[in-house]
């Protein structure tokens, strides 16, 4: 089992463009967090029907974010 | 020796007693965030966006970080490397804190884009990239306290940066008994505070509105 645990991971493939050199795993980890935040932005935001009236912009109380004193 | 002639003067009026230090305490984390704000069941329209979820995905993640984390010190080394349910345990810590980072990564570039620091908001912004920095030293020492051949690959590269910039005598990335309490004590307290006090913050100064919502200050 030891020897399982430190046997050496195999190789991985890198991407080199320019002076970017980025392991192939590492490249589809960022372009899904982009895809994920694209669609963040585009997606609609499910809203129940039974939610009550929404608070005013700013704060729920109708501040707007400046501290109180 | 005569006799004076100035007016008798008033019994004193007692003074009120200053308040103890429990009292100013209360009043203090009585009015850092306003009544009914700590956790408010309503939030403005602009708030229902995909976008806003990112901030508390990055808290349950973080959650699941500590708890897999504490569960790894009750094992230790040996049971996350020769266990299945270790490796199991150790696997949830991984993918936990890949997700953490991956998250918080994404609210980042949602409050940057939205200009988060605006209305009061400068130290809600500057708390948010400290932790965001805590949580890269954290992550960076919990890749060498893994006692395997990654670990002592990643220290021996790191050793030279940290040598360069003149902090190694510090941060010695080959003791793996400094850089795992630095793991699971240093660091999280430190992280952990800061996550607080963002929070707090958070709820203080209210979700940032989006530029073309907000309202100016008078």
């Amino acid at each position: 089992m030891i020897q399982a645990a430190a046997a050496p991971a195999p190789p991985a493939t890198y991407l080199d463009w320019g002076v970017i050199h980025i392991s192939l795993s590492n490249a589809a980890i960022i372009a899904a967090m982009l895809l994920l935040f694209a669609l963040a932005i585009a997606l609609p935001f499910p809203v129940g029907r039974d939610r009550g009236a929404a608070a005013p912009p700013g704060r729920p109380d109708g501040r707007d974010g400046r501290r109180d004193r | 020796m005569t006799a004076s002639t100035r007016p008798p003067v008033p019994p004193a009026t007692p003074r009120p007693e200053p308040p103890s230090w429990t009292a100013r305490l209360r009043d203090r984390i009585a009015h850092t965030v306003p009544p009914g704000q700590a956790l408010p069941d309503r939030q403005p329209e602009y708030v229902a966006s995909w976008v806003y979820v990112f901030g508390v995905a990055t808290l349950a993640a973080l959650a699941v970080v500590l708890v897999s984390g504490a569960a790894l010190t009750v094992g230790g080394e040996t049971w996350w490397h020769t266990s299945s349910p270790g490796r199991f345990v150790n696997s949830v810590h991984l993918w936990s804190v890949e997700l953490f980072m991956a998250v918080m990564v994404i609210h980042l570039w949602g409050k940057f884009w939205m200009a988060a620091w605006r209305g009061g908001r400068t130290m809600t912004w500057v708390t948010g990239v400290l932790a965001f920095l805590g949580s890269i030293g954290t992550a960076f020492t919990g890749y060498l306290s893994q006692t395997n051949l990654d670990a002592q690959w990643i220290s021996t590269q790191a050793k030279d940066g940290l040598n360069a910039v003149g902090i190694g005598a510090y941060v010695n990335v080959l003791d793996p008994g400094q850089m795992l309490l630095w793991h699971v004590v240093l660091l999280p307290l430190v992280l952990g505070v800061l996550v607080v006090v963002h929070v707090v913050l958070v709820r203080r100064h209210g979700v940032v509105p989006p530029i073309d919502v907000e309202r100016p200050v008078r």
